[in-house]
């Protein structure tokens, strides 16, 4: 039986679209269904619940492009986070950072080779589970921190997704977007890790809601304090965030640590008790990919992290942190 | 007694098909593209010209490579792209990428005849 992921496909090129059908069907993911543009896919979506869990796009199409495509979708409540594969000829770096930077999860170069789309279907789906899951799994949360009355502690570990920040990604869109850049040999790329140093500690004083505030408050000073159009950065949990920068047009400055500090101090952060929220800020070194990252996106992300000096301390960690970790080691 | 097809099989057969039938279009293409370059020739229709000239060449980028001809979707993705300059005056020198249009373009319909005869 096959994956039961209800996916959207969208090219102008009939063809294209009938060599998906074949290929996703091939891939164990029948019946997807298509678009020949972006007018028929908007129609196909309307406002009202979701129907899709994972969408195709190609890039270059008439009056509206996959880009922008993308970009209204996200802008519908319903698919706020739904799975967003750009399956394009467009490789170059400008269309890859274009894409990430509206949305998208995860980007495919035409020709496309079956067996990779596959891989990147599966990882589509898990993202989708995982998000169903997180959804029922949040508002469990916060009916358990409601009746406990606030005393139950966010997990530290967790790669908390923040929002309306500009350049974030979500931990699994960061990892295919570097992913993207290696495919594509684009090697001009260098990767700092940021930590909160005293992370554990403003958890402990925190509500759950105020830590999701935090992290949010320390994602927008290290958007503001980068160049952010070179850049994007992720939250990988413990505190930790990882940048990822085009070495060519961005220059880390050697007091950058200190400038985030001061940002969030400009900001006045206080605990629901009212205790002030200083964050210690230190950065790990700029590492690059490198020709031979033999172990692909995950070499150089655990490098970033072990450039810090420390791996985080808890032993409960998603697969994907978990895998880093042991590079980090 | 006839099984049904696998998935895989059901690809590999309409892949075959996409193939034969882009193949039997190289020429179709190729005078479509010829066509559009006479109308350049007209000032009245020049947009028109560079317009036909570039959704065909995206056409032949978008499926070309995936068939197995790379070599014809590098030769049309050129040609789209310096069509793109041309079309929005975004070349700072226009004599030059009037040249490399030509270029691109012959390189291309060359492309298509050689398909074509292979």
């Amino acid at each position: 039986m096959g994956h039961i992921m209800k996916i959207l496909a969208v090219d102008d090129d009939e063809n294209i679209l009938r060599l998906l059908e074949a290929a996703l069907e091939a891939v164990d993911f029948p019946g997807v269904e298509t678009a020949s543009g972006p007018e028929q896919a908007l129609a196909r979506l309307g406002d009202g619940a979701p129907q899709f869990d994972c969408f195709l796009l190609d890039i270059q199409m008439p009056v509206m492009d996959g880009i922008e495509l993308c970009e209204r979708i996200r802008s519908m409540p319903a698919y706020r986070k739904t799975p967003i594969v750009m399956l394009t000829a467009m490789s170059d770096r400008e269309y890859i950072d274009r894409a990430f930077a509206v949305g998208a999860t995860d980007y495919v170069t035409k020709p496309f080779d079956i067996l990779e789309l596959g891989t990147r279907m599966r990882m589509a789906e898990r993202l989708h589970l995982e998000i169903r899951s997180a959804a029922t799994t949040q508002d469990t949360l916060e009916r358990m921190v409601e009746n406990l009355n606030g005393k139950q502690r966010f997990p530290l570990e967790s790669p908390i997704e923040v929002e309306d920040i500009d350049r974030f990604l979500p931990l699994r869109s960061f990892q295919n977007y570097v992913a993207t850049l290696g495919r594509g040999k684009y090697y001009a790329s260098n990767m700092m890790a940021v930590e909160i140093t005293n992370i554990k500690q403003i958890n402990d004083r925190c509500t759950p809601k105020d830590f999701v505030y935090a992290i949010t408050d320390y994602a927008e000073a290290i958007s503001d304090s980068l160049a952010p159009d070179n850049l994007f950065f992720t939250y990988f949990g413990s505190g930790i965030f990882i940048c990822i920068y085009n070495r060519v047009r961005c220059t880390i400055s050697d007091d950058l640590a200190f400038q985030m500090q001061d940002r969030i101090a400009e900001m006045g952060l206080v605990c629901s008790d009212g205790a002030a929220m200083v964050p210690l800020i230190r950065c790990g070194k700029s590492v690059s990919p490198g020709f031979f990252s033999g172990h692909g996106n995950l070499d150089v992300i655990g490098r970033a992290v072990a450039s810090l000096g420390s791996p985080p301390d808890s032993a409960e960690l998603l697969p994907e942190q978990e895998a880093i970790r042991r590079f980090s080691a | 007694m006839e099984t049904n097809p696998t998935p895989q099989q059901r690809y590999q057969a309409t892949l075959d098909t996409i193939r034969q039938k882009f193949t039997n279009s190289l020429d179709t293409y190729r005078r479509e593209l010829e066509g559009y370059l006479f109308l350049l020739n007209d000032t009245e229709r020049t947009v028109e010209g560079l317009e036909g000239i570039s959704m065909r060449a995206h056409k032949i980028r978008g499926i070309a490579p995936t068939l197995g001809y790379h070599a014809l979707g590098e030769a049309a993705g050129k040609l789209e792209t310096v069509v793109g300059e041309l079309s929005n005056n975004r070349s700072t020198h226009p004599e030059k990428t009037a040249q490399e249009f030509m270029r691109c373009y012959q390189c291309l319909v060359s492309g298509l005849s050689n398909s074509v005869k292979a």
